[in-house]
Order: C-alpha cells, then structure tokens, then sequence
C-alpha cells in the first residue's frame, strides 16, 4: 500500500496535485491512500482520494508499505519508519535539499525544473512523473469578459494593486478561497488572468488559466517556464511592469493578440491533461516505475 | 460450499410475490455465468410476518435462512457470507430485477480493473430513470448521493467508471475485501453500511467500480419500516466520516 502524507487538507495546490496523483495511481491499480492529520479530507476540489488519518497509518505500517511525501517535514518524521519512503517533488528550496540528498528515497518530479535541479545539484536519476490539471478548468465556449481580470490575492497583491489602481477601466475579479470548480467558472468568464506570485514553484493558476481561456500575464517563475514562453501563449513580466503591459494588451487595437494568446495558451494547456499525465504514468508502472507496483 | 464462485444473498421481507420475481431474474443472470462460476443463492427471510416456506425455494437451489426478529441488513449479510463463504458475494435487493447480462458484465469488470475489489450495477426505476449508477460526495452535510438519480436513463451515458461507492442493492465484492473488512459494518441500523463499506475498502487501497453496461430494475425500499431507519443510519455515518471522505460530486 502506498499512503501519501500531507500536512493539512488547506487550499494549497500542492495538497491538489498529492490527492490527483493518487487518484492516478489508484486507477492504474496502485493501492494508495492519502494520510491526513485526524484524516480530514480536502474539500474544496473534485477527487476521490481515500483519506486516512496519518496517525493510524503510522501505527500500522509494515515494510512492504510505500510513504509519498512532498513536505520537507514529513521526511524528518517518517525517515525512521519500517516502511519505505519515495519522494513526490513539488518544490526545489533549500528544505527539499536533504531529501534529494538521500539516496534511499527515489525522486519523482512534477516538472523539468524540479528534474534538472535534483541531476544537476545532487547527481540523482529521477523519474519525471508530470502534472496535471482538473478537467473542470478546460474552456468550455462560455461567454468570455474581455476586460475581466482575475487574480489571486493571496501572493502578490502589491502588483494587482497597482494593476487595479492603474486601470480603472477594467473589472477585476479576485478568486480567493473557492472550491475548484468555482475558480474554473470564473476563470472561463474572465479575459485576462494575472499569476503575480513572485517565487512560484510551478505556477499551477496559470496553467489553469490557459485552459480557461484567460491571456495570462504572469511573474516569472521557477518551475513555470516549461510551459510559460512570453509573446507566444502569455506575456512574462517583471511585477513592476505588470500594470502597463496589462494596459497595452486589453486595448481595443490588440484583440487580434489577445485571441491569439488564448489560443495558443489553450493548446499548451491541452498537454497538463489527466488523460496525459495518466497515459505517462502508465507507461512508467510498466517501466521504470515498475518497483512502485511490488 | 466454500469455493471459487459467487454467494449471491438475498435479504428479504414479506414482499413474496416481488421476491419471486427477484429470484426468477436473479437465476436467470446467474445461469449466464454457470460454465465460469459455480454459484449459489442465499435467501435470509429477515422476520416476515408469515415465514417463507423452504419447500418453495429449496426446490430452486436456494439456501434459506430465518430469523424471526428483524436484523439490521449488515448483520444478516454478515451471517450470510459466514455461512456460505465464496470467492465473491452478490448482495442483491428483493425488489431488484436484475438484467440477463448484469452479473457478466459487472465480473467482467471486475476482473478487468487492476485493484478492483466492489463492482457495483446500473439499475434504473420502473419509469425508466436512474435509480443509482455510482455513489458521489458532496461537501459538508451532503454527505453521499446517488449520482444521476431521476435523470432519463438514456441521458446518461452507459460508461463503466470508478466511484468512491455504489450501493448495496446491487453490489459484488470480493471475499479479500470482505474479510479484510471484516463485511458490513453492524453499527447500521439499516443504510448506509454499503457506503460505509465501500469508503473502507477505498481506503485499504481497492477500487470501487459501477457497471453501466446494462441497467437493471430497482423498485427502491419497498420493504415496510425500511425508510424510518434512514435517519439514524445517517447519522451514524456522518459522525463516522463527515468531513473525512473527498468530494467528487
């Protein structure tokens, strides 16, 4: 059995991704399990991801049992456990660093970013298990907003801050602790999305934008740039630039721009689907990841 | 018997004539598996007010089994699969008429999903709607749902698919899992131990699989009294696992 530990059920995206890869495995016959303090389950995104409490999963491991951790802090606690620990990467700081250093805890990582650094810094083999988005972010033919801009505030707010006050002619529409399928809706109603978290690791709104069909300005970003490529399917901008380059883009003389951004964003958004990721994944069972399945 | 094939139970009160009619369609869908599995139907007459008589159905292969004060449904499956244990148990309702091919699809599924220990079926009411064809979570007091109900059946596409539960009045599950479980939980007054089941079974890493492959008849809680011991059910379930499944629904 494979149990994947998390901290807290909150809305973090790192708490998403955990529950969508479980989901994965399970469909492709992996027995997995998600450990959650007191077993409380995340409710605020579709899945169907059984929920345990860490507590009880800890008192009855044995050495054939699998422990997925992502949190720095679930390595120190479980190191010393009989079962055996395989790291999901969602990050690369300084906290991940003992991990990748440990060479009994294979690395699966979640994007190109996280891979290199693990090859590059500590010399390790990965296995690049990929990322995906919910199916309810994909643009549906909804009636688009054009001078909607949605943000998240939680990260960044000095910038959409200057953006809002810079651009008095637009509609900003803040999604902040909704359930996921209420952030897709209004993510497809809306024309522009604004990713202004300095220090993403991946960057998974905008991704979810890209499929709502948003032109998605976005900070630069660690794990992001895999999929963000400036003037092609987005802009990236430094945040002190953020609020003329929204200007310049929702001008009436750059519609033809703008669709062609969500296009492109939209087809780029085509390969996070789970069918993709789930496709990737079992090719690995049968392969390199075959050791995961004993 | 204890062997490789199927202990179908059947928890029945009163309702004779219907129940006739369950095990007529029953045999009928058992008889398609036969060259595959061996089979064997257990028929518990859960306190009816005038007792099924053996003669009846001893001359159709059945096993009966009475008890002459009502049990909650958990305990008299539970006894049931005590008894006669197999390979796989059917859980099968009175008032469900089951299709020809339901018990071939739904172990073919079974069989084909990797990790798959619960196989549940499509049924439909007498009008032509969804009865059940997968149990959903909605957030908070939600709690589960049977998705679909009362939409046309032929809105709703007939596509085989993995829920966190499916109902009891029709389900198939593995001996592995059910001893695993140790069956049914008997803290039910009656309702609601088939999710409980299924919740637990998710959480030793099994899947749970609906067929919709074929659609069979449920009438739905005709048995009198059935429908008053919802509530306390729901209770119980809610405080065993509220806030502690996701939601899919």
């Amino acid at each position: 059995m494979l149990y994947y530990f998390l901290p807290g059920a909150g809305i973090f995206g790192g708490v998403k991704v955990a529950c969508q890869f479980v989901d994965l495995l399970g469909s492709l016959g992996i027995r997995a399990a998600v450990a959650l303090p007191g077993a409380q389950a995340p409710q605020w995104f579709a899945s169907r991801a059984a929920v345990l409490d860490d507590a009880e999963v800890l008192r009855r491991l044995d050495s054939s049992d699998w422990l997925m951790i992502t949190w720095p802090l679930d390595y120190q606690r479980l190191r010393d456990t009989h079962a055996r620990l395989v790291c999901h990467c969602q990050g690369t700081d300084d906290r991940m660093d003992v991990i990748f250093a440990d060479p009994a805890v294979p690395i699966l990582t979640c994007w190109e970013q996280a891979a290199r650094y693990a090859r590059e810094r500590f010399g390790r083999e990965i296995i690049h298990v990929g990322i995906a988005i919910s199916d309810c972010f994909y643009f549906d033919g909804c009636r688009k907003e054009d001078n909607l801009v949605a943000y998240m505030p939680r990260r960044g707010f000095p910038t959409v801050r200057e953006c809002i006050r810079s651009n008095p002619d637009l509609d900003f529409l803040p999604l902040d602790g909704l359930a996921e399928v209420e952030v897709g809706r209004r993510l497809k109603r809306a024309g522009v999305f604004l990713a202004t978290a300095l220090g993403e690791q991946f960057g998974l709104p905008a991704v979810e934008a890209m499929a709502a069909g948003c032109v998605v300005l976005s900070v630069p970003v660690k794990g992001g740039m895999e999929y963000l490529r400036d003037g092609d399917n987005c802009l990236v901008v430094d945040p002190e630039e953020m609020p003329t380059r929204l200007c310049w883009i929702t001008r009436s003389e750059n519609a033809i721009l703008r669709a062609q951004l969500r296009a492109r964003a939209l087809a780029t958004a085509q390969q996070y689907r789970l069918g993709c990721q789930r496709r990737r994944l079992a090719d690995l069972l049968r392969g390199e990841l075959r050791w995961l399945t004993s | 018997m204890s062997g490789n094939g199927v202990t179908a139970i059947v928890v029945s009160k009163d309702l004779e004539g219907l129940l006739r009619f369950c095990l007529d369609a029953l045999q009928r869908a058992l008889s398609k598996i036969t060259s595959t599995m061996p089979h064997e139907v257990v028929l518990v007459d859960n306190a009816s007010g005038v007792p099924y008589l053996d003669d009846l159905y001893v001359a159709r292969g059945v096993v009966l089994l009475r008890f002459d004060t009502p049990q909650s449904f958990a305990r008299v499956n539970n006894l049931a699969a005590a008894r006669r244990p197999n390979d796989l148990y059917l859980l099968l309702n009175n008032d469900v008429l089951l299709e020809e091919d339901a018990l071939v699809c739904m172990l073919r599924l079974l069989n084909r999903e990797p990790g798959a220990g619960i196989c549940g079926s499509r049924l439909i009411f007498p009008d032509g709607t969804i009865q059940h064809c997968g149990v959903v979570f909605g957030p908070d007091k939600e709690g589960p749902y049977h998705c679909w109900r009362g939409r046309p059946a032929e809105l709703v596409p007939p596509a085989n698919g993995e829920y966190q539960a499916v109902t009891g009045a029709c389900m198939l599950a593995r001996r592995l899992v059910w001893e695993e479980l140790g069956g049914l939980d008997q803290s039910y007054p009656f309702g609601l131990e088939d999710i409980d089941f299924c919740l637990r079974a998710r959480q030793r890493g099994w899947r749970v699989m609906c067929c919709n492959e074929v659609a069979s008849l449920h009438f739905e809680s005709l048995t009198p009294g059935r429908v008053e011991l919802d509530i306390p059910s729901r209770r119980r379930f809610m405080e065993r696992w509220g806030g502690r499944y996701t939601v899919d629904g």
